[in-house]
């Protein structure tokens, strides 16, 4: 293509021009092929962002959107699904722009739904509530607790923003023949606990799954034992940001000791700091490990897991440090159902989160492994698959646990999180921990120090 | 050639320039004519034509967000009401927040390491490759820089299952070789969490480097190693009095495309570690981001940290063409043949041959291991039962509409980037205007470094106010803008080295500037020009934060987001996201081995060390 010297007519140019031409056409044919940015809408669509951290959940709340929109005439139900952090992202964005979608599905921990109640971001649902009896569709109490933990202080109890339909509690998965073989009961005190993972320690397998990778399973696994050492009672006035409330007692750092000492003692999967939670649910069906601590939310792949390894598994509620207290389940920080203010199907939004909430989804949710956060009846929770039937039977004896880092404090979650990873790393003293808690709390987030801030808080 | 009596004589090669010779319509003499015509109300009017698009763009999604970036930093706001004016308040609670320091110190680290591992690993392989047998150089070639085509979504899963300490090839692989002892929980330990994952990011971006110092070695003057031989150099005084400084041109040029590659941490942290185990691995932009968007409400701060980074981005661009600029000066006084350098000795190539093997064994094994993941059948199923229900399920979950979404999107921001970076680098290449070429190059460095996370939040505000979220022009956009520094950078570096007698042959046929441009320059800078449309398609279609951020309805979800939806924090779908990611890879890879062969001339071009007037 090098011109010639004399005369730059005879340029073979055909070449270069297609090819220049050709580009930027394709350029101009690709922006025209890019879907539409802003596809037609129906007569009426509802725009649903729903945040899961599941990816497996995407088809089923998909399939649930689909037959609202079978149901409802010329409405159409446009629901795309983020993974959680993503979520908090575009609803911080889109909130601050008022180009909100019409519902959202997201948790209420740390500063999401609570600070968008307090921004004014958010309808209050209670006239829906009422009309529709979510009240009494969901488990006893559920929909005024959920709803204490959004609301400004002092209107507690008074106010609908955000309705749950799945229960995320925390439970010991457990394997059945291990447990046989080596003649072990299930613990009924902290102490019991601690002797069984010893017993299966010293038979050469490991006592306890962790992949702690995300930081969220060592989060799960402190505050579940500064639970079990305190009693969820002790804890409430931390969810309401009670000033007197203080990380810095004694049952605190006993946890964090204790969580210490386990790693030491090498009771936790091998390389459990680079494993996902995932890992260690899949190395717990490899049949070499005795129990894990499990949330609801990972049903979904427990169940398909226990189908296909035949490992025979069941599930029990945490131990208190005291026998004769009832076991606990930690179980607050799941998502709900809550309509922008800036949407603009608010009537639509709610007859969804009607459907949702109806005794018609609990079987689905059943049968992905999910918890229904309905009032089930005895009979249907005998009917419930293996797996979440014990969930079930176990959720209906514990205690409600309560999730420490779930307190509508920046960072809490962050902080927890990093910290406990330091801990089980040994790179941190549990006093550190505690310390670094008390901070973030005593400071309603403000003085962050040594936070972690990955949009998970 | 009227010129010839006032020009210098070039030196052998091709050491006389585009910027040396006399321009386009007849400025070739020194008259003042000339000086008159360059001062022409045509000829400013034509620079601005050439510039100002480019400069229009690059200003407003590139500046533009970086100064109001500086504002946001003085600004307390939580991203939903109204922001208000706090002082140094933000800069306070950063400097004496405890965690402040180790993120500086892992971010220097990040830049240190990636401006200077995989250009040094680079130029170790380019030599390898000079030794090569050709036949097996061509394919050891072509694989070792394959990561370059990686998204980064992809390069994250495939290191992270690789580190995996229970099911990972590294640690079966130790174990095989009764190394256990070297196996460790790679990713969470904070002792190597940080060096594990400057790993993948120097393994995704040595290719260019090895690539320019390759073609820089290649250029070696056979007769000069000759003569040393004779002299009795061995191979160590050829290669440090020799073939080390042969490199010097393309070692400047290396560590900023190189940097540009491996610089930008956000996307690689966020899938691989989130910033831990606890604060082991994060930086300012990861944590910056986290304060402005993770919900917690502190965008000042966020702005802060941001504005440390760019800050950083600006100090290293500024001193590598500062470097550059020096080593250009080197070079001139220098002078090199064309010719092919002499062949080594069989047993050289042989054991070359063997190390290169290795190298592309190395380079390819975190790859096979996500071939390996998309392949395996299920239990109780078949391979192509298995692999139909994954295409199956990554179809339903949008991959299709989101391959399409990244090829138009990519295609685009290559279109455009062409378009608006051809002519301004012709400009800066064929002006004489000191005061225009400094202050380009400072302008085109304060963006050269930013990665989009530093960008993100004024930028974010931004498409919002021209109302362009959730559209393809507000993705398209700032893409162009992102890619135009190193765009115009690259071909204004390719066009200064073209040949002056060709030039002026158009000058004296009284060709316009836009014909010496789409007539002469063009054709000559087509490998550079390709190179530099394929490294826009690239990043474009690599991308993740923007079009996560700015696609908020999710009517507009590009393929890195498709895959980054099946990574999930209670499950991940591994053998989903395996099959995904290999069909995202595909359109590259047919891209790839489509320029390959156009886009190795135009890097070798731009190996070639360029003169300044």
């Amino acid at each position: 293509m090098t011109p010639s010297t004399t005369s730059l007519r005879h340029v073979p140019r055909f070449g270069l021009r297609t090819g220049l031409l050709s580009t930027l056409l394709v350029g101009a044919l690709a922006c025209a092929a890019i879907p539409s940015a802003r596809p037609a809408l129906a007569a009426s669509t509802l725009r649903i962002w729903y945040a899961t951290d599941d990816p497996t959940e995407a088809p089923m709340v998909k399939a649930f959107a689909a037959a609202f929109q079978a149901s409802h005439a010329g409405v159409s139900v446009n629901l795309t699904t983020y993974a959680l952090d993503d979520l908090n992202t575009k609803m911080q964005l889109a909130l601050g722009s008022g180009n909100t979608p019409d519902l959202i599905y997201t948790t209420p921990r740390g500063p999401g739904l609570p600070t968008y109640v307090r921004a004014d971001k958010l309808l209050d649902l209670s006239s829906a509530a009422r009309k529709a009896g979510w009240a009494t569709t969901l488990r006893l109490g559920l929909l005024a607790s959920y709803n204490d933990l959004l609301s400004p202080s002092g209107s507690a109890g008074t106010h609908v923003y955000a309705a749950p339909y799945l229960v995320a509690a925390v439970g010991v998965l457990y394997n059945q023949s291990i447990f046989q073989r080596l003649h072990l009961q299930i613990p009924r005190s902290l102490a019991d606990f601690a002797a069984v993972a010893a017993k299966v320690k010293a038979a050469g397998l490991t006592p306890l799954g962790l992949g702690n990778a995300d930081g969220w399973v060592g989060d799960d696994w402190y505050l579940t034992l500064v639970n079990s050492l305190t009693g969820p009672q002790a804890l409430m006035p931390e969810q309401r940001l009670d000033p007197r409330f203080s990380f810095a007692g004694a049952p605190f750092t006993a946890a964090a000791q204790t969580l210490q000492t386990w790693a030491d003692n090498r009771y936790f999967t091998p390389q459990f700091g680079g494993l996902d939670a995932q890992d260690s649910v899949d190395a717990f069906f490899d049949g070499k490990t005795s129990m894990q601590l499990v949330s609801s939310s990972e049903n979904g792949q427990i169940v398909s897991l226990a189908a296909k390894s035949k490992i025979p598994v069941g599930l029990f509620a945490f131990p208190s440090v005291d026998a004769h207290k009832a076991p606990l389940m930690p179980q607050s920080g799941y998502a709900g159902w809550a309509v922008p203010t800036a949407g603009h199907q608010p009537a639509l939004a709610e007859a969804f989160i009607t459907q949702m909430l109806s005794d018609a989804t609990a079987p689905a949710l059943l049968a992905h492994g999910l918890i229904p956060a309905n009032r089930l009846t005895s009979a249907e929770i005998g009917r419930a698959p293996g797996f979440q039937g014990a969930y079930l039977r176990a959720l209906a004896t514990a205690t409600p646990g309560v999730y420490l880092d779930g307190a509508p404090v920046p960072n809490l979650n962050a902080t927890m999180e990093a910290n406990v990873q330091l801990l089980l790393q040994k790179v941190e003293a549990p006093t550190f921990l505690t310390r670094s808690l008390q901070t973030v709390y005593a400071s309603k987030g403000l003085h962050a120090s040594s936070t972690r801030t990955d949009g998970e808080f | 050639m009227a010129s010839s009596s006032t020009t210098p004589a070039p030196r052998s090669g091709s050491t006389r320039t585009f910027a040396a010779t006399p321009r386009w319509a007849g400025e070739g003499q020194q008259t003042p004519a000339r000086s008159d015509l360059r001062r022409s109300p045509v000829h400013v009017l034509s620079t601005a034509a050439y510039l100002l698009p480019a400069l229009a763009l690059y200003g407003l999604f590139v500046l533009w967000p970086l100064a109001r970036l500086a504002v946001l930093s003085f600004q307390r706001w939580d991203g939903l009401t109204v922001p208000a004016f706090d002082g140094l308040d933000n800069y306070r609670t950063v400097f004496s927040d405890p965690g402040f320091p180790e993120e500086l110190r892992h971010t220097l680290l990040w830049l240190l390491v990636t401006l200077t591992v995989p250009v040094l690993a680079g130029l170790t392989l380019a030599l390898l490759l000079h030794a090569m047998p050709p036949g097996l150089r061509t394919w050891a070639r072509a694989l070792l820089i394959l990561p370059l085509v990686f998204p980064t979504v992809l390069i994250a899963v495939c290191w992270k299952l690789f580190y995996n300490p229970l099911s990972g090839p590294l640690t079966g692989l130790l174990g095989d070789l009764h190394l256990d002892g070297l196996a460790q929980d790679w990713l969470g330990d904070p002792t190597y969490a940080l060096p594990a994952l400057l790993v993948p990011a120097c393994w995704a971006s040595f290719g260019l480097s090895m690539l320019l110092c390759e073609a820089a070695l290649s250029r070696i003057d056979p007769a000069v190693l000759a003569a040393a031989s004779l002299d009795g150099a061995g191979g160590w005084a050829r290669l440090r009095w020799i073939r080390l400084p042969a490199l010097r041109g393309a070692l400047p040029l290396a560590t900023v495309v190189t940097g540009l590659c491996a610089v930008p941490s956000y996307d690689l942290i966020n899938f691989m570690t989130h910033g831990g185990p606890g604060y082991a691995t994060t930086t300012l932009s990861f944590d910056a981001y986290g304060r402005a968007f993770g919900g917690i409400g502190q965008v000042g701060e966020g702005a802060v940290l941001a504005c440390l980074q760019g800050l950083t981005g600006l100090a290293l661009a500024l001193l590598a063409l500062l470097v550059a600029r020096g080593q250009g000066r080197a070079d001139s006084e220098g002078g090199e043949s064309g010719v092919q350098a002499t062949t080594p000795g069989r047993g050289v190539r042989r054991a070359a041959g063997a190390l290169g093997i290795l190298a592309v064994a190395m380079t390819l094994a975190p790859l096979a291991w996500l071939v390996t993941l998309a392949f395996r059948p299920a239990e109780g199923s078949t391979l192509w039962a298995t692999l139909s229900d994954n295409l199956g399920s990554v179809g339903s979950q949008g991959l299709g509409g989101g391959l399409l979404t990244s090829a138009g999107v990519a295609a685009a921001v290559s279109a455009g980037t062409l378009l608006l970076a051809v002519p301004a680098a012709f400009t800066l290449a064929g002006s004489r205007s000191r005061l225009l070429v400094v202050a380009a190059a400072i302008i085109l460095a304060i963006g050269l470094f930013q990665p989009t996370a530093v960008l993100i939040i004024p930028l974010f505000h931004m498409l919002e106010d021209l109302r362009l979220l959730n559209s393809a022009a507000g993705l398209i956009l700032p893409q162009v803008a992102r890619v135009l520094p190193i765009a115009v950078l690259l071909l204004w570096v390719g066009m200064r080295g073209l040949s002056a007698a060709v030039l002026e042959a158009a000058a004296i046929d009284g060709s316009a500037p836009r014909q010496v441009l789409w007539y002469v320059v063009l054709p000559l800078q087509l490998p550079l020009v390709t190179v530099v449309g394929v490294w826009a398609f690239l990043s474009s279609w690599n991308d993740y934060l923007l079009p996560t951020v700015s696609a908020q309805d999710g009517s507009l979800q590009t393929a890195p987001m498709v895959l980054g939806s099946f990574i999930g924090r209670s499950d991940t779908q591994y053998s989903l996201l395996a099959t995904g990611a290999l069909l995202a890879l595909l359109p590259l890879l047919l891209l790839y081995a489509g320029s390959y062969g156009v886009m190795a001339r135009g890097v070798r071009g731009l190996s070639m060390p360029y003169v300044r007037r």
